[in-house]
């Protein structure tokens, strides 16, 4: 069967404008400002992912081993990371990586990213529909899924206890989290 | 040719050229090219070499993607703090300063800083197994010492993190002390083939 070019040069023409508005209509769509997501939590959730005193929550280890500048202390990373050695909030108190210790702002915006990443999944997970291991927070360090920074956490080890416990819901084991803080 | 033959030609022409614009647009990196063109020209002072780009991110250009010829897997400049401020002084080059990097696998690699305080490893020497801990000793019986609080997860070049000035993102560049260069530690660099002072030079190279 012999297929005029015409016909050929016409099809490749529609393929390309087919693509054009598909890539087109994938970028547009006006946002929603009213539209949120609701993340349910235990009430002492933020309580324990601070700690606080000699306690080291769930905050000390992602710092420590998350949060460097060259991982999730970089402005462009997701999970972003702020803590008193690398990357700081940007405010009046003008503080630099080394500088003065992490504030509550710093820890509250490190809490909203860590269970903002999968909000739906991360609640269901908090109230014991799900084991915390379904999620990004652990899967992406355990090397379960691809993550640039590799294998942070293996399984059973001091940072796994620390996220698992604070995401079952049945009370963060701060001496694991304090563990896991150290830098190897 | 008949004009239906000249018509598949000019098609056929058209779809390669779209294939091969795509595959070669696929294959840059722009975030990578930015990050190189930002690092400005070369110091018509200091020629290509060793010497060249102090306080700069050394595998911007010596990492695997180019365009350098050479690959670190580990590269950096080291300062003497100066001044009253520990970051508003003078920026002077260790000569023959110690970096001290241990790896997760436990191996420690000892890296001597040239006179403007450029170290680099090249990846058939050493190439770390990140992460790793990091220190810094200069001077007699390592006087002058300066060890990281934390961790380098993946970085290969200091000055990925540490640039100037100092700022929410950054602690600002490598400096060793937290006084003003010794004097006698600055007589060491008097026979640096380059001045390894590149405080108030525009061209410095520094960010």
């Amino acid at each position: 069967m012999k297929l005029d070019a015409r016909v050929i040069v016409s099809v490749v023409a529609a393929a390309a404008i087919a693509v054009g508005v598909v890539l087109v209509a994938a970028c547009g769509g006006t946002p929603d400002p009213n539209r949120v997501t609701n993340i349910y939590t235990p009430d002492d959730a933020f309580e324990q992912y601070a700690g606080g005193g000699a306690k080291i929550g769930v905050d000390g280890f992602l710092a420590a081993r998350c949060g460097t500048l060259d991982c999730h202390g970089g402005i462009g990373r997701p999970l972003r990371i702020f803590s008193q050695s690398g990357l700081r909030i940007v405010d009046d108190a003008g503080n630099y990586p080394g500088g003065a210790p992490e504030t509550e702002a710093e820890i509250f915006a490190n809490f909203t990213a860590a269970i903002s990443v999968q909000p739906e999944l991360t609640s269901e997970v908090f109230a014991g529909n799900f084991d915390p291991h379904v999620l990004l927070l652990l899967r992406k360090p355990m090397q379960l899924e691809r993550h640039k920074g590799g294998q942070v956490i293996q399984g059973g080890d001091t940072g796994d206890t620390c996220l698992t416990s604070w995401l079952s819901g049945l009370g963060v084991d701060y001496t694991a989290c304090g563990n896991a803080a150290l830098v190897p | 040719m008949t004009p239906r033959l000249r018509t598949v030609r000019v098609a056929g022409l058209l779809v390669g050229a779209m294939v091969v614009s795509a595959i070669v647009s696929s294959c840059a990196d722009p975030v990578h090219d930015q990050l190189v063109t930002s690092l400005g020209p070369e110091d018509p002072s200091i020629p290509q070499g060793e010497y060249h780009r102090a306080g700069q991110p050394c595998t911007a250009c010596h990492g695997p993607e180019g365009p350098a010829k050479t690959e670190f897997s580990l590269a950096g400049t080291i300062f003497w703090s100066g001044g009253v401020a520990q970051y508003s002084g003078s920026v002077v080059g260790v000569n023959d300063a110690v970096v001290s990097v241990e790896d997760s696998l436990g191996t420690q690699s000892l890296i001597h800083t040239n006179c403007v305080g450029n170290f680099f490893v090249r990846p058939s020497d050493y190439t770390p197994a990140f992460p790793v801990l990091v220190a810094v000793f200069a001077g007699p019986k390592n006087l002058y010492t300066s060890k990281m609080a934390t961790q380098i997860s993946r970085a290969t070049s200091c000055a990925e993190c540490h640039f100037d000035p100092v700022n929410y993102n950054t602690p600002g560049h490598i400096f060793i002390t937290g006084g003003a260069p010794p004097a006698d530690q600055l007589a060491a660099n008097a026979n640096c083939p380059v001045n390894p002072d590149l405080s108030g030079a525009p061209s410095s190279g520094l960010q």
